[in-house]
This record gives C-alpha cells, sequence and structure tokens, in this order.
C-alpha cells in the first residue's frame, strides 16, 4: 500500500532528499512543512497517513509539540527524525505515541525497512 | 580562593590549638598549686588557733578543778557537815585531767618553757597538801587540819598556781591573737587566690572555646568552599556535554545533508559510470558518518567503540548491496575501543576492503559471500575482509585501492593481500603504540 506522508523538516537539502527517497521507495509526498504551527496547519488540511518530523523545527519551535497536537487533534502518528537519539528524548516524546526513530543521518535503506513495515501493517488494517 | 587555604590551614590551626591546650592546662595546674598551699596554709593557721584555745582551756580548767576542791574541803572545815565535801573529789580529778591535757598540748607544740616543768610540781603539791590537810582531820581532828591551813603553804602554793596559769594565759592569748591574725590573712588571700584562678579558668574556656568555633567555622567555610567550587564544575561539565551535543547534531545535519546532495545528484545523473563514481563517493562519506554516530554514544570521544561501528557498516552495506550478496555481511568482533584517530581511517579502510568484496567477490552465476572480522593481539590490531569470489590479486577499484594503503600507511598499518581459492582475502595490521 502506498503511503501518503507529511515531511516536517526545517533544512530544505535534507527535505528535498526525504522527499525525492520517500517517492523512490513508492510512496507519496503530501506536503512539507519546515516549523510547528506549519506542520499542524498542512496535517489537518491534508491528513496524511504519516508524519516524517525532525525534532529541531524553524525558528525553535518544537518537532514534539506538533506531533503532540497532530496525534491529539487530528489522530496521525509521527515518525522522528534526529541526530542525538537518547533516552532522554525516547521520554520526552512517549505521550505523543510515535511510529519509530531515525537516526540522522538517514539512511535510504533504514527509512525503507520502515516505510515497508509500516504500509504492510496498513495493507493487513484494511 | 588558594590551594594552600584547603589543605594546610586547618593542621596550623590545629597545632595552635594543641599549643593554646598545653598553655591551659599548664595555667590550670599552677593556679591548682597555688589554691593548695594557700588552702593548706589556711588550715594550719585555724589548727594554730584552735590548738592555742585547747591550751587556755586546759589552764583554765586546771586551775578551777583546784579552786573547787579546795572551796570544798574549807566548807567542810567551817560546817563540818560531810556534804559539803563531796565537789572537792570531781575538782581534784578536774585539776589532773586538766594538767594532763595541757601537757599533752605542750608536748604536741613541742613547747620549751620552764613554766611548763614548774607547773606539774605545783599543781601535784598542791593537791598534796589539800590530801594531807584531809588525812589529819581525820586522823587527829579538825585543830590539826586547821594548823596546816594556818601555815598558810596552800595558800602559797595556790597563788604561785595562779601566777603562773596567768602568765601562761596571756602569753597564750598574744599567741592566739596573732594566729588569728594569720588566720584571717589567710582566708582573706584564699578567697582572693579563688577568684583569681576562677577567672583565669573562665578566661581560658573561653579562648579555647572561641578558637574551636572559630576553627569549626573556617572548616565549614572551607567545606561549603569545595561544594561551590564542585557545583560550578558540574554546571560547567553539563554545559559542556551540551555543546558538545549540540555540536554533534550540527555535524550530523551537514552530514546528512551533504548526502542529501550526492542523492540528489546521483538521481539526476544519466551516465551509469558517473552515477557509480557518485555512489561511490556518497558510501565513503557515509562510512565516516557512521563513525561519528559512535563517536558521541561513548561517555569518552577518544574511546570509539568500533566493533560496534563494524557491525552497522556491514548491515548498511548489505542493505546497499544486497542485489550482489548471498545473505548479509557477516562481521565478527572483540570488543575493541580505540582514538578516534585511528577509529575513523579504520572504518575508511573497512568501508573500502568490504565495498570492493561486496562487487568484485561474486563469481559468475554465484552471489558474494562477505565476512569481515576485527580482532587484537599483543601489539596490533587486525581487521582482515575475504570473499569467495573469483580472486583478484589487487583491489578492482584503484582508488579504493589507494585510499585503503594511504589510510593504513597514515596510521602506520600495513595492508596483506592474499588470493584464495575462492576469493581474495584483505588484512590490515595496526600496530597498537602508533595510536
Amino acid at each position: 500500500m502506498i503511503l501518503r506522508i507529511l515531511i516536517v523538516e526545517d533544512d530544505a537539502l535534507i527535505a528535498l532528499d526525504l522527499a525525492m527517497t520517500v517517492e523512490e521507495l513508492g510512496h507519496e509526498v503530501v506536503g512539507e512543512a519546515a516549523e510547528a504551527k506549519e506542520a499542524v496547519g498542512a496535517a489537518g488540511r491534508l491528513r496524511p497517513d504519516l508524519v516524517l518530523m525532525d525534532v529541531k523545527l524553524l525558528r525553535g519551535s518544537s518537532g514534539f509539540e506538533a506531533a503532540r497536537e497532530i496525534h491529539e487533534r487530528f489522530g496521525i502518528r509521527s515518525l522522528f527524525c534526529s541526530g542525538n537519539i537518547d533516552e532522554d528524548l525516547k521520554a520526552r516524546a512517549s505521550g505523543v505515541n510515535p511510529v519509530g526513530w531515525l537516526a540522522k543521518p538517514i539512511s535510504p535503506n533504514a527509512l525503507s525497512r520502515v516505510l515497508d513495515a509500516l504500509s504492510g501493517a496498513s495493507a493487513a488494517a484494511i | 580562593m588558594s590551594s594552600v587555604a584547603f589543605g594546610v590551614e586547618p593542621q596550623v590551626g590545629w597545632r595552635r590549638f594543641m599549643g593554646r591546650s598545653g598553655f591551659a592546662v599548664g595555667t590550670v595546674l599552677a593556679c591548682f598549686a597555688v589554691l593548695f598551699f594557700t588552702a593548706e596554709a589556711f588550715v594550719r593557721a585555724t589548727a594554730d588557733v584552735e590548738e592555742t584555745h585547747r591550751l587556755q582551756a586546759a589552764l583554765a580548767r586546771t586551775q578551777q578543778g583546784l579552786t573547787d576542791a579546795e572551796t570544798a574541803q574549807r566548807g567542810y572545815f567551817l560546817t563540818g557537815r560531810i556534804e559539803f565535801l563531796a565537789p572537792s573529789g570531781a575538782g581534784r580529778k578536774a585539776a589532773l585531767d586538766g594538767l594532763t591535757e595541757f601537757e599533752r598540748v605542750a608536748a604536741e607544740r613541742e613547747l620549751h618553757d620552764d613554766r611548763l616543768t614548774q607547773f606539774r610540781p605545783l599543781v601535784e603539791a598542791k593537791l598534796a597538801e589539800l590530801e594531807e590537810t584531809l588525812r589529819l582531820e581525820r586522823e587527829r581532828g579538825l585543830a590539826a587540819a586547821l594548823e596546816v591551813v594556818h601555815s598558810g603553804h596552800g595558800n602559797e602554793a595556790m597563788r604561785r598556781i595562779r601566777m603562773l596559769v596567768s602568765s601562761l594565759q596571756e602569753r597564750e592569748a598574744g599567741l592566739r591573737a596573732a594566729r588569728e591574725r594569720r588566720a584571717r590573712t589567710a582566708s582573706v588571700l584564699l578567697f582572693l587566690i579563688t577568684s583569681a584562678a576562677a577567672v583565669v579558668l573562665a578566661w581560658l574556656l573561653w579562648t579555647v572555646l572561641s578558637r574551636l568555633e572559630r576553627e569549626i567555622e573556617a572548616e565549614a567555610a572551607q567545606v561549603r568552599a569545595l561544594e561551590r567550587v564542585a557545583e560550578e564544575q558540574r554546571l560547567a561539565r553539563e554545559e559542556r556535554e551540551w555543546l558538545l551535543g549540540e555540536l554533534h547534531h550540527r555535524v550530523k545535519n551537514s552530514l546528512q545533508q551533504i548526502e542529501g546532495i550526492l542523492r540528489l545528484q546521483i538521481r539526476e545523473e544519466i551516465s551509469d559510470v558517473t552515477r557509480d563514481s557518485l555512489t561511490n563517493a556518497l558510501h565513503r562519506i557515509m562510512a565516516i558518518g557512521r563513525v561519528h554516530e559512535r563517536l558521541y554514544a561513548g561517555d569518552r570521544p577518544d574511546d570509539v567503540d568500533v566493533a560496534a561501528v563494524l557491525g552497522t557498516l556491514c548491515e548498511e552495506l548489505s542493505d546497499v548491496f544486497r542485489a550482489f550478496l548471498d545473505g548479509p555481511i557477516t562481521s565478527r568482533s572483540e570488543t575493541i575501543s580505540m582514538p578516534i584517530e585511528t577509529s575513523i581511517p579504520l572504518m575508511l579502510i573497512a568501508n573500502e576492503l568490504i565495498t570492493n568484496a561486496c562487487r568484485h567477490g561474486s563469481g559468475p552465476g554465484k552471489l558474494a559471500r562477505v565476512a569481515a572480522v576485527l580482532r587484537q593481539d599483543e601489539g596490533s590490531w587486525i581487521l582482515e575482509v575475504s570473499d569467495e569470489g573469483g580472486g583478484r590479486p589487487e583491489m578492482a577499484d584503484r582508488l579504493g585501492m589507494t585510499l585503503v594503503r594511504r589510510l593504513a600507511q597514515r596510521i602506520g598499518g600495513s595492508v596483506v593481500m592474499e588470493k584464495r581459492s575462492p576469493g581474495l582475502s584483505a588484512r590490515v595490521l595496526i600496530p597498537r603504540e602508533a595510536a
């Protein structure tokens, strides 16, 4: 099953690379956002299956806050990306019910494994 | 806060305190000695007064006893009634007791006075005269007794006794006045010295206690200062860790950007050859990224867990070269930590050797089976990458081979390529002391 994905990433280059990688993996990028408020707006408007969420966003806004709001308001879960994944970070995100964690730099193979597992699970759910 | 303030000062303080304590003990002992001697003098003076008193009392008793005995006898002679004689015996006894007491006190005092030796004969003579008069009265009648009285010997004896007693009493009175003065002086002195000793002791106690309190306060201040320093160090360490984490994050972001750019370019590239080259470059950069990822995972940046990095690298490359491989690349490693200066080149070498083995380790119609082993012996670290391919004496990728040799050379290592049947084994030897 093809996943509809919203990419939330403050770095334009990385966002572009992620978008192309996601599409190469056969999924659909429905939109991109660079900060928390924009991400929540886009999620409400586009209703993606999954949000690819960077932890640190533009203008000091937090990926956790965006993910929490998106999860609470629209029931959409996030796949977090961060350079420093540690227990502290995971503890902070525990209330957001994340799909998983991807360590930066993100390798296309790691992303592919997560998305394959998700689309398989979604297909099974449908 | 100087370093001297921490180690040395309490010792000096303690020594000072001990010195002060020695002084205090000396002063206390001196106070007690003076007190003891003064008290002894006081007690002695009081005893002297008492003794004079006893001597005087003994003299008075003797004289009174004699007088009583004589008076009783006269009463008897005058009235002829025997009951008037009754107090006579008691008087004689009192006189003798007084005499004995007087002699005992005089002996205790070791008095040497002619008057003492005169006293007993006089008293005894008087007593004998009284005795004789009574005997005569009993045996020969009142007239014979009165004859003795009329002789005046009894009166004379009594007069001499009175004179002697009064002269001794006078002397004792003078002595007693002097002794009482001495006792008073001793008591005043005792009071003054006791007060002075109390003041000195109170002062000593106060100085010692206040010094002790100052020492304790100084120590507490030092402990507080140490705690403050420790707290500052902790904050500084936390800030450093935060900065390091931030730096680490940015480096990873930059690596992600670089990889992103390369991937974008690879996607745009039409030529297979160029795309291949760019992919090689991408993988080389990714290998640096893998080491970097592990760099800050541990507590010590100078100690990289290369076994874990090698494992991750093999997993990544297994994914990348899935199409060429007969199963994932096997990696085996002891738990080895090495400094970053060695671990980055070594992991770049591993990346080159494994990539080469994946690409060229497959024979005709056969997928590659690649293994990477990292171990250490006493003097060196050894990385061995082998495949079961067609077997070439050298790596197919010339740039890859150059990189491997240059990187190994930089960390003092050597590379040995060994042809096997089937396949190729590359062994990199890095002396540990070079790291």
